[in-house]
């Protein structure tokens, strides 16, 4: 019987291990699946770097929804925030003379302050957070609608450089998601962040702010919603009224598929970018065929339950070897 | 050991929930190196104490002196700063990280690099394993807490603890879920805490389990010190007689209404 439970703890344990890397390995066999239908298309050094270009905008809310979910917490607001910082900096700058460098830093900024209204309402506040980050969502929304009733064009091409170009797109979106990994491994703030999700009442019984380490969380959250509005205009060279519309499923998809558990406390933000690209794969093969649009939000929507029942199987086979030793 | 002063001492404290009369006027104390066992029911106060003393509640009335100074307890990191460490019955450990990242969360050591402070991982895994090793738990540090006995995540919880060279070291019912062999290791890490000279509170329902290893023994019963004798002037026997004398009146004193 002791042998016996060793060698399902092993397996089990070797079997949690494929899971938590499962995206990574999803990546290669959907990538190498349409590749074999369509070899001149798929096997393109161009084609892989444009599939890399295109997902940086949904990275970078994948990353956002990410850093929320370690904490313990949703944040359903991600989209909403994007698409109203995006139309209101694009809205300033078509407007005002404002300098473009200094535009640029303008959806980072108000994504950081919607970050922080989340943030005082769940952190200070400690309100639901899947309620508030809902409510805020609609006000995001609203104010998206009294900003602009319809797309923003004509931005100065500084503005437009960073989304637009796919290099410039790659390399900061790179760098971003290996300083967010940094911050969040080797920072007390981001060590605390993991702690807060993991267990909440042992990080208050520890001495951690829970209501800095919150609010700090959802402001992160925000600004990164911010940056992600900037890549949105550059990649469409217009800020558009339906910016990043319908773009939450698919970043809480590419988290969870990634790896970040449902309850908080794990998972790495590597691994969910990993997430993120298994979704921009699918997406890019399932263009490819040329599948209509509404098949490709129903795989959306099926791949966001394959998410989740996924995360379901690591939890109960965590519970279950952990019960065994 | 009664000459010198006592290491904590709690004068006249009361703490109330609401109309909740948790703890009346209690007068507690410990000295150095002593395993002081708080004994008591569900609802006896006992846990309320020592969440004040830990910084987890603030105290409504009363005077704590720490080393003979009179202190305020706030938060827990006025506690900590003190030397209090407590490991409570939820055991403050958090499942999804490694023992090493438990051991240290929130006091992750740093070391300077490019001008950053950054976590000191090495300093991490190689401190406490040394930790964990002194109370002879052979345990990987990068190993998930939550993967880990819990005998094992009673003993991280401890080694936390004495790491971060605690005076004083409250246990909260740690004897609470575990195996009767992981009972008997967990009397063995309270032996080594008095051999490097830690105070000890051990609360427990329980007493046969602290009976064998406490200095002195103090029951509590809703939210009054009954009892304050030291081991060696009562046996376990007239110790359980006086617990069920207590239970009994009580008991009269509910049917009486």
């Amino acid at each position: 019987m002791e042998k016996g439970y060793r060698i399902w703890r092993r397996e089990s344990v070797f079997i949690l291990a494929i899971l938590d890397n499962l995206a990574w390995v999803l990546v290669v066999v959907f990538y190498l699946l349409f590749a074999a239908f369509k070899p001149q298309a798929m096997l393109n050094l161009d084609i892989l770097l444009f599939i890399f270009y295109t997902l940086t905008t949904l990275g970078l809310l994948v990353l956002a929804e990410s850093v929320a979910l370690i904490s313990g917490n949703f944040d359903v607001s991600i989209d909403r925030i994007t698409g109203f910082v995006g139309v209101l900096a694009a809205k300033i700058l078509s407007r005002f003379s404002v300098n473009p460098y200094f535009g640029v830093f303008l959806p980072v900024a108000f994504g950081f302050l919607c970050g922080c209204l989340n943030g005082f309402l769940v952190g200070s506040l400690g309100l639901n957070p899947f309620i508030s980050t809902l409510a805020t969502s609609m006000v995001f929304s609203g104010l998206l609608l009294v900003t602009s009733s319809t797309s923003i064009w004509n931005l100065p091409s500084v503005y437009l450089y960073v989304g637009g170009n796919a290099e410039a797109a790659i390399l900061v979106f790179s760098c971003i998601l290996v300083f967010s990994w940094f911050f969040l491994r080797y920072t007390r703030l981001g060590r605390n962040i993991y702690a807060v999700g993991g267990n909440p009442s042992a990080a208050l019984m520890l001495g951690i702010n829970l209501k800095k380490t919150l609010f700090v969380t959802y402001c992160i959250v925000g600004t990164l919603s911010g940056v992600a509005a900037l890549f949105y205009t550059g990649f469409c060279g217009s800020a558009p009224i339906n910016m990043a519309t319908n773009a939450l499923f698919p970043a809480f998809a590419g988290a969870v598929l990634g790896g970040i558990s449902l309850r908080g406390g794990r998972g790495s933000v590597i691994n969910a970018f990993a997430g993120g690209l298994l979704i921009g794969v699918i997406n890019a093969g399932l263009a490819m065929f040329a599948i209509s649009e509404e098949i490709r939000q129903v795989t959306t929507g099926l791949l966001v339950i394959g998410a989740i029942l996924i995360g379901n199987l690591r939890e109960i086979l965590r519970e279950r070897v952990s019960r065994a030793l | 050991m009664k000459e010198r002063p006592p290491l904590v001492r709690m004068e006249k404290v009361n703490k109330w929930f609401g109309s909740v009369h948790a703890l009346c006027d209690v007068d507690f104390e410990v000295y150095e190196g002593e395993v002081v066992g708080l004994v008591g029911d569900n609802g006896a106060g006992k846990s309320t104490l020592i969440k004040i003393l830990a910084g987890v509640y603030p105290k409504d009335s009363g005077k704590i002196y720490w080393e003979g100074r009179e202190v305020e307890i706030n938060s827990v990191s006025d506690s900590r700063k003190l030397g209090i460490e407590a490991v409570f019955q939820e055991q403050a450990l958090v499942g999804c990280l490694s023992v090493g990242e438990n051991v240290f969360l929130g006091r992750e050591p740093l070391k300077a690099v490019l001008g950053m402070k950054i976590v000191d991982y090495p300093q991490i895994w190689r401190e406490a394993q040394q930790a964990v090793r002194r109370l002879g738990l052979d345990v990987p540090v990068r190993k998930e807490v939550g993967f880990c006995s819990g005998g094992q995540q009673q003993g991280v919880a401890i080694a936390r603890a004495m790491y971060f060279k605690s005076k004083l070291l409250i246990l909260d019912e740690p004897e609470r879920a575990l195996s009767v062999a992981a009972k008997r290791v967990l009397q063995d890490f309270v032996r080594k805490l008095k051999e490097e000279n830690i105070a000890c509170i051990y609360i427990t329902h329980d007493f046969h389990q602290v009976f064998p290893i406490a200095d002195r023994i103090v029951i509590i019963d809703q939210g009054r010190k009954l009892l304050d004798v030291p081991k060696g002037s009562i046996t376990m026997e007239e110790l359980e007689e006086f617990i069920l004398q207590q239970s009994l009146a009580r008991k009269e004193g509910l049917l009486k209404g």
